[in-house]
């Protein structure tokens, strides 16, 4: 029972303190009064004996704060009075409380964001479980520098057999669809899987099951389907999921199950919007890879990418040496140029295709993306801290009488010190506090608009929560750092005192304060910092807004401001290939006859969608040309008068050409292409190839005659260079994905026409769904690339506008406070016949030497940011002078601004109140 | 008055000791020590009720507020069974160890 006893003993003077203080007390004075008894009776009077036994008993205020110590769980009982007593103290000043919390609260909310973003998109966008033992397997000629392929079902099989290697091996594809009911679909991504796909990623269903075996079988067709979480959310979370229908490419599908929240597949920021077992994979056309059938069944239908699980312990190296005898089995037969040998390799971040590593520019965009949103948000949260550390040493100052009374009383300095980083570690904690729920509310917003954004995608996107344990375990450990960064030394040099002189103290006298005007002050170091800081930022900002605005007004090409596009894919119904031709001129005919329709034509592709086929072209005739790579859209005659692109040569398709496929065959490319293929030879009248034998003119039948060459439209922000591109005919070639495009004539309101053409399309095309009607202009704004430039730009500027009110604010703070603890010196300054113009100058001269300090380390700090950020920029050069001049300017006028204030209210100290102040 | 230091360690072993015989508040604990070693070893204030609080805390001793011999209020503290223990275990090692450092002091005579 000793040990009950003991916990018992130490608890008590957490919830006892009063009653035992009061005993310690009654206890030494018991003492004391035996001993001064014990010395009047050995002949001391009463006043001497009281001397004597004080002085042999010592100082009873530190042997009682021995004893307290020696009483307690130290750290228990202290940790509880120096919370009460952080508490008491800051309440009493909830000006300071509120603009402390304030300040931290932007610092760390900003940090949270940041980290939020950069741990789903950056950190963890991968499923990387090491436990899992991951790995991703390709299959690669054994020569190199040839093709890429998936694997076929076969292989599949042969590959899931290989026990020495793996523990077990999935398959998955991907298939572009349109999902949704029967009048109402969307272009989406679904995964098509293996029935252990789930399993191998070691994830549970949230509600239902996954697949079985019979449903994953080649040619099961049985339709079922498991929903992704973030689809669910999008179709208004029904609790009734599982069981319920919906259409693929217009056949019916039951939802069997619901995969948990934030799985993607390998991938965590972007998901499938459903699975469906391979069993039905044949009724859907493949995103990926070359297949000569949808059957899985058939050996030359390779869709399916590999996930295995090595078996445990075993390294990539290890796997590899044991894969050739797999490699063997799967060779059998084929001849030497078909060989092929089995690679594995750790799951990438953007590659699903090849076993190359990631993309340098990929991974060194992403390391700078995270380093520059992690900085920029270290910077606010730095300037944030700087302010409270000046806020608190302001507050120190005014407190060194209480400190000269504490430790007069016995207190120790490390207790002092310790109180105040209690009263640090309460001011970041608040802020945490603050700072989560801030980041909680910018999250859901940057969530609502990212899941905008892609929802005009074909992925989409999976939303991580935006506050788990990480991002709080992130903010708690941000706001101790910051108390560390903010509250120690203020705490320190607080309690350096010298205890006669504080003792004496009046408050708010200038006293031994000491440095405190010198320009180098602990004050005004901080306040320049954080002008030095803020600078940078600014410059930042600027950076990425004027990049922003690069993207903004990046030259198209193309007409964006009236058009209308809307989408049917033959490729999802059941239309007979032959029909498509015949139904596509019907849809613009019909296009072209509703009022308010000044132009129409249609595209096999829509910029900014992320749909390209690219080509390989020759020049026919031209020695030793080369394969030119290049972007291939089958339109109608009229599509670059509808889109705007500019003819600078030749003439358009005519009618005949785009409705007879017998017509000679013709087409129309850019001026990229012809400059790749023809140089400066006029390209109109000259003749194209698809392939090498052709292009040596053996059989000029099957080559194509230029008729055009077109201004190269951009659909990139990123790309610095449009790809090249050519035109065909829709009458000549056939294209299933078909994108109407239409002028609205002057007058016609762009929502109105919307919705006329989704009535239209619907009477005319009752088969297939429409995917999509959209202004023209909605594809640049809500393309992923332009947006992220647009959310770098936001972000950085938010940070930057923090940064900037924050380092005013301390400007402004450390300056009112000189002033006000100057205000006796002013004083006697002016009794002494001082001119307001020199007080003026006494305050607005620090403060312009200050910010020139301040400024010029900023601007040091803005070019390595500027050099920093130079990956991310958007066309925009990191050494803008022009602008750092600006933002130099801009922190220059607040600086002497903040001092305005400060100045104005030291000229008008009374000299006759001032010296009685005191 | 003659003030020998104490050797260190040796205060909880002279206080546990003294509380052997029946209970006892801080002053008669000092006091009771300064007469048994004739005078020769005086107990600091400053170190006795940190000293005290300590034992407390670690169960040697537990403490009560009773009547002193004059009729006033005062805080006695006495053994509990750990502290009898305690104090066996002590007296064990003070015994070893005075032994052995005599045994140190005479060789050195010796030589």
């Amino acid at each position: 029972m000793s040990w009950l006893r003991q916990i018992w003993f130490r608890f008590r003077t957490v919830f006892q303190r009063s009653r035992l203080e009061q005993e310690m007390a009654e206890e030494m004075r018991f003492h004391l009064e035996l001993r001064k008894e014990r010395e009047v009776a050995a002949g001391l009077t009463a006043e001497d004996a009281r001397y004597s036994a004080h002085r042999t008993f010592g100082g009873v205020e530190q042997i009682k704060e021995r004893c307290r110590d020696e009483q307690t769980w130290g750290w228990l009982e202290q940790g509880f009075r120096d919370a009460r007593y952080a508490w008491r103290s800051l309440r009493q000043a909830p000006g300071f409380l509120a603009v402390a919390v304030f300040t931290l609260a932007l610092g760390i909310g900003v940090n949270a964001v940041m980290f939020s973003l950069v741990r789903d998109h950056f950190l963890r966008p991968l499923l990387r479980d090491q436990r899992l033992n991951l790995v991703s397997v390709f299959t690669m000629p054994e020569e190199p520098a040839r093709t890429f392929r998936f694997f076929s079902f076969t292989e599949f099989e042969a590959v899931r057999a290989e026990r020495q290697v793996f523990s077990d091996v999935t398959a998955t594809g991907f298939a572009t669809v349109a999902l949704g009911s029967v009048t109402e679909a969307k272009r989406s991504l679904i995964g098509f899987v293996a029935e252990n796909y789930f399993s191998v990623l070691d994830v549970a269903p949230a509600a239902g099951r996954f697949f079985t075996a019979d449903e994953a079988r080649p040619n099961a067709n049985v339709m079922v389907a498991v929903a992704s979480h973030s689809y669910w959310n999008r179709i208004g979370r029904p609790s009734n999921i599982v069981g319920s229908t919906f259409r693929i490419n217009g056949l019916e599908f039951t939802f069997v199950g619901l995969a948990p929240e934030g799985f993607g597949g390998l991938h965590n920021a972007i998901t499938p919007e459903v699975w469906v077992p391979i069993g039905v994979a044949a009724q859907l056309a493949g995103f990926l890879g070359t297949a000569d059938s949808r059957d899985l069944l058939h050996p030359r239908s390779y869709r399916l990418s590999l996930i295995g699980r090595l078996v445990p312990g075993l390294s990539l190296e290890a796997a590899h040496a044991r894969l050739s005898p797999l490699a063997q089995q799967l060779n059998a037969g084929a001849t030497a140029s078909e060989r092929r040998k089995i690679v594995v390799a750790r799951p990438s971040r953007y590659n699903f295709a090849t076993v190359q590593p990631d993309h340098p520019t990929l991974t060194e965009f992403s390391r700078r993306s995270a380093t520059i949103a992690l900085g920029v948000a270290g910077a606010v949260l730095l300037v944030a801290s700087l302010n409270v550390a000046n806020l608190l040493l302001a507050r120190g100052a005014n407190r060194r009488k209480e400190f000269a009374v504490r430790l007069s009383l016995g207190a120790s300095r490390g207790r002092v010190v310790r109180q105040l980083l209690a009263e640090g570690l309460m001011l970041g904690l608040m802020g945490a506090a603050v700072g989560v729920i801030l980041c909680a509310w910018c999250g859901a917003s940057l969530h609502r608009w990212m899941v905008e954004i892609f929802s005009a995608g074909t992925f989409a996107f999976n939303p991580q929560p935006p506050i788990d344990l990480s991002v709080l375990g992130f903010a708690v450990a941000t706001a101790l750092l910051a108390t560390l960064a903010f509250s120690l030394f203020p705490a320190l040099r607080s309690t350096r005192l010298d205890l006669v002189s504080d003792l004496k103290r009046q408050p708010g006298s200038t006293g031994t304060a000491g440095t405190w005007n010198g320009l180098f002050s602990m004050g005004n170091a901080l306040a320049m910092l954080q002008i030095a800081l803020a600078l940078a930022l600014l410059f930042g900002a600027g950076l990425f807004v004027r990049a922003a605005r690069a993207a903004a007004n990046f030259n198209h090409g193309f007409r964006l401001e009236a058009g209308v596009v809307a989408n049917i894919d033959f490729d999802f119904g059941r239309t007979p290939a032959a029909e498509i031709p015949r139904r596509q001129r019907a849809i613009l005919q019909h296009a072209l006859q509703i009022p308010g329709v000044q132009r129409a034509a249609l595209a096999s592709a829509v910029p900014y969608n992320f749909e390209r086929h690219g080509r390989g072209v020759f020049a026919v005739g031209v020695a030793d040309s080369d394969a030119q790579a290049a972007v291939y859209t089958a339109v109608s005659s009229d599509y670059f008068r509808t889109l705007g692109i500019a003819f600078l040569r030749g003439r358009d398709f005519t009618a005949a050409e785009t409705s007879e496929a017998t017509s000679h065959p013709v087409a129309i490319i850019d001026e990229t292409l012809a400059r790749r293929l023809f140089g400066d030879v006029d390209p109109v009248g000259r003749h194209l190839a698809m392939n090498r034998a052709e292009a040596s003119g053996e059989n000029p039948a099957a080559t194509i005659e230029v008729i055009g060459v077109v201004r190269s439209p951009h659909e990139e922000v990123f790309e610095e260079n449009a790809p090249a591109r050519f035109y065909r005919p829709l009458g000549q070639v056939t294209a299933t994905n078909t994108y109407l495009h239409v002028e609205p004539a002057r007058g016609m309101a762009q929502s109105a026409l919307i919705e006329r053409l989704r009535r239209e399309l619907r009477l005319i095309e009752p088969d297939n769904a429409v995917l999509l009607v959209r202004p023209l202009a909605d594809f640049p704004r809500r393309n992923i690339n332009s947006a992220s430039i647009q959310m770098g730009a936001v972000l950085v500027a938010a940070c930057a506008s923090v940064a900037f009110a924050l380092a005013v604010i301390g400007i402004y703070s450390v300056k009112a406070y000189a002033v006000a603890r100057r205000t006796r010196e002013i004083g006697i300054r002016m009794a002494l016949g001082a001119q307001p113009g020199e007080v003026w100058r006494l305050v607005l001269v620090q403060g312009a030497q200050q910010a020139a300090i301040g400024i010029a380390l900023g601007a040091l700090l803005a070019v390595f940011t500027g050099r920093a950020a130079a990956h991310l920029l958007y066309r925009v050069s990191p050494n803008d002078w022009a602008l750092l001049i600006a933002v130099s300017a801009t922190l220059a006028a607040a600086a002497i601004a903040a001092c305005l204030i400060p100045a104005r209210r030291a000229t008008k100290v009374e000299p006759v109140i001032a010296l009685r102040c005191d | 008055m003659d003030k020998t230091e104490m050797l260190s360690g040796t205060l909880d072993l002279l206080v546990l000791r003294v509380l052997n015989t029946g209970p006892l508040h801080g002053f008669g604990i000092a006091e009771r020590i300064h007469v048994l070693s004739r005078e020769v070893l005086r107990v600091e204030e400053g170190s006795l009720y940190p000293a005290l609080y300590r034992m407390e805390a670690k169960g040697w001793l537990k403490s009560e507020w009773g009547e002193s011999e004059r009729g006033r209020r005062a805080k006695f503290y006495g053994l509990t069974k750990a502290g009898r223990k305690q104090l066996e275990t002590e007296e064990a090692i003070w015994d070893r160890t005075s032994v052995a450092i005599r045994n140190v002091l005479k060789s050195t005579e010796l030589t």
